[in-house]
């Protein structure tokens, strides 16, 4: 398991555990929920770009790393 | 009276909805945030009053920004109206989020129909897919492309029909629960995953423009290049060699020729109306109208921009750097619509994260001059600097932000850890519409105009009386007295003089666009009395009269770009953050508007002390809140910010 914002570009993840993050609930009425499949598309130096479901996701650095997933083989 | 309530997801289509079901033309956008007040409007339909009402989009029940707040309440309150059917607006493309609102208004028993607006932009069996909502929900699904009026009418004509005895389930515990978000996380996660299972048997496939997207936002210094290049386009445009044509055929053909005609028409009347209608029509509404088509262009520009998608991706490129500052990339939309109208811009912070940015973003508006300015800003530009119009013009906006980038840099040196989470969904890049355009350019335009050119002629009317009569009410020239408002404004008069610009008629500008930025430029040519065909030589007259020198100019365009937003601006201010805010950003502009004047008179006059002087305050401004930031306490909390209300009394710690 590591955060999401260890992850590469490219790489395809499923969220496994969202932590203690401000605004949690936005987060999870984005989709953040545990189960779902996100794809890193961009990772920039203050946020990370992610495909999640059928949209694009743009989310900041901090919060990236309280979103815990793991890859999918 | 029925009522049709349209809710959805941020950018869903609600409010193109809206326009087409009702013919209005509220402000449509392809970014989420555009909509941050309920609005409504009544429409007639098969002899029948059908009122029509567009909210702020929200992603689940659960408010968490003021403008979301707005639809929860006004969920609750037609909730308890029987003939009030709710339309849940859906982005056919982004179902499994789009359905979490649709569960949850289920969960609370409030009847409502769901709307699929975009199905152009996928692919899927529509029929089955209908069929497996109709059946989860228990309610009338119905595909549509919003900007379609004649697919509009037909599921008009159905909601219609279904909107009666409504809400007879509804269950008010079950809705606080809701929106106080208690169990809010196990409840999400089970409704996502029932929205999955249930899409699983109807596969959509999106149709969207993925590789502009990767050549867009996967190169952020392409990003940032077409960012740059795009408004310096925009300027070019504006305020080039096409602006300046538009602007010239107006002043040939509306203002020489039908004007022109009104006045000798007057003046065949009498000479008094002949006077009155010259100044008022010509010098005052005509030095306006001039401007007009390069506001409009500006519009227009704006509204291209918008409809395509490109400002949701420059917001995303910019949040970098305005997290430096303090701001959100969101920030981004607030601040490209005060290039239009600092006052609707003041509204659309509504949509950002906290307060603390809400406050910061509508207190920097005041710095990028909205559309209102530029009539004055290229009467003087054009006058004293003819050559570098263009520049001269350009220059003075960089400043500006440049400074307001600045100010915000240096008062956010305390906070600069303390970070606001920042989450956005990225809408889909679409090609243009040119009806949308059309209609966005035409009702900005129309509000505008109605509203500019209605109080210009108020304004100029009261300006050619005042400036007519003295205070025993006879003709000031024909008795050789002052008239009443040189007799006021030259009170105030010497409060400029150090700036260049102590003459009474600047004074008059000055306080009329206080009421109004556009007034300044009429107000400005109807005191001089400068007349508008040969508008530069008749300036040059007036200007030398009133000893307005180079100087003076570059001190006018710096002060007029930097100081006090006009009265609606403020009063949207008041609003927003309260009367303390109004007063600070009201007297906080006019002082730094006053001493950067000041400054630049001196230094444009040569004295470089000054400019030494300047350069001293700068950097003991920046030197002080360097010491502050080093001698503020550390949170342990978090072991990085510098938030007070991050951490309980007693436990930061000094550095």
């Amino acid at each position: 398991m590591m955060t999401l914002r260890e992850a590469k570009k490219g790489q395809k993840l499923r969220i496994c555990k969202v932590g203690d993050i401000c605004l949690k609930n936005r987060f999870l009425e984005f989709g953040f929920v545990v189960g779902r499949e996100v794809e890193v598309m961009l990772c920039g130096r203050a946020s990370t770009l992610l495909q999640l479901g059928s949209t694009l996701v743009a989310i900041d650095k901090a919060s990236a790393s309280q979103i815990f997933v793991e890859p999918i083989l | 009276m029925k009522t049709l309530v349209l809710v959805g997801n941020p950018n869903t289509g609600k409010t193109t909805i809206f326009n087409t079901l009702t013919k209005s033309a509220q402000k449509a956008s392809n970014w989420h945030g555009v909509t941050v007040e309920e609005k409504a409007k009544t429409l007639s339909f098969l002899g029948e009053k059908i009122s029509v009402v567009d909210l702020p989009g929200v992603n689940s029940l659960f408010a968490s920004s003021p403008e979301e707040k707005v639809t929860t309440d006004a969920i609750l309150k037609y909730s308890k109206a029987a003939d009030a059917l709710f339309a849940i607006v859906c982005d056919a493309g982004n179902l499994v989020k789009n359905l979490l609102l649709a569960h949850q208004m289920k969960m609370c028993g409030l009847d409502f129909v769901l709307i699929l607006n975009m199905i152009n932009e996928v692919r899927t069996d529509f029929v089955n897919l209908k069929n497996v909502l109709e059946a989860e929900f228990g309610s009338a699904c119905f595909l549509v492309d919003g900007r379609k009026k004649k697919s509009m009418r037909e599921v008009l004509e159905k909601m219609v029909a279904l909107a009666k005895n409504c809400h007879a389930k509804f269950s008010g515990a079950a809705f606080a629960k809701i929106v106080s978000g208690e169990n809010f996380e196990q409840n999400v996660q089970n409704l996502f995953q029932k929205s999955e299972k249930l899409l699983s048997k109807c596969p959509i496939l999106v149709k969207r423009k993925k590789k502009l997207d990767a050549i867009l936002l996967l190169n952020p210094w392409v990003s940032v290049a077409l960012f740059v290049l795009v408004f310096c386009g925009v300027f070019w445009i504006v305020f080039g060699p096409f602006g300046l044509w538009l602007a010239s055929l107006v002043e040939k053909y509306v203002v020489g020729v039908v004007f022109e005609f009104l006045v000798s028409c007057a003046y065949k009347s009498g000479p008094f109306l002949g006077d009155f209608a010259q100044v008022v029509l010509v010098t005052g509404v005509g030095s306006v109208l001039c401007f007009l088509p390069q506001i409009v262009l500006l519009f227009f520009l704006l509204s291209l921009l918008e409809d395509v998608g490109l400002l949701a991706r420059f917001a995303y490129t910019l949040d970098a750097p305005f997290r430096k500052v303090g701001l959100s990339g969101r920030s981004v939309f607030s601040i490209l619509s005060g290039f239009g109208c600092t006052t609707s811009a003041i509204l659309v912070t509504r949509n950002l994260e906290n307060k603390k940015l809400q406050r910061r973003t509508a207190l920097s508006l005041p710095f990028f001059g909205c559309s209102a300015k530029i009539p004055i800003l290229l009467v003087i530009s054009s006058l004293f600097f003819a050559k570098y119009k263009f520049l001269c013009v350009f220059l003075v906006y960089l400043i500006s932000i440049a400074l307001c980038f600045l100010i915000l840099f240096l008062t956010n040196l305390g906070s600069r850890k303390k970070q606001t989470p920042f989450l956005m969904e990225m809408p889909p890049l679409r090609f243009p519409s040119a009806k949308k355009i059309y209609t966005d350019t035409k009702s900005n335009f129309l509000s505008f105009s109605g509203r500019t050119l209605g109080t210009v002629l108020l304004m100029c009317s009261i300006i050619f009386f005042l400036d007519t009569f003295d205070f025993s009410f006879a003709i000031a020239t024909m008795r050789g007295t002052k008239s009443i408002l040189q007799t006021l404004a030259q009170v105030v008069a010497p409060i400029f003089a150090p700036l260049g610009f102590g003459s009474w008629g600047i004074v008059v500008a000055l306080v009329f666009g206080f009421v109004a930025k556009e007034m300044m430029v009429s107000a400005f040519a109807i005191v001089n009395g400068v007349a508008l065909s040969g508008l530069g030589a008749s300036l040059v007259d007036a200007t030398s009269a009133i000893c307005f020198d180079a100087p003076a100019a570059a001190a006018f365009l710096i002060f007029v770009m930097l100081f006090s937003p006009c009265a609606p601006s403020l009063k949207m201010i008041r609003k927003e953050l309260g009367v303390r805010y109004e007063a600070f950003c009201a007297l906080f502009q006019s002082v730094l508007a006053y001493v950067l004047a000041l400054f630049v008179h001196e230094i444009a006059k040569g004295n470089l002390i000054v400019l030494w002087i300047l350069i001293a305050i700068v950097i003991a401004f920046c030197l002080y809140f360097v010491l502050k930031l080093h001698r503020r306490k550390k949170c342990e909390v978090c072991n990085g910010c510098f938030d007070r209300a991050c951490s309980p009394k007693g436990t930061n710690k000094t550095i």
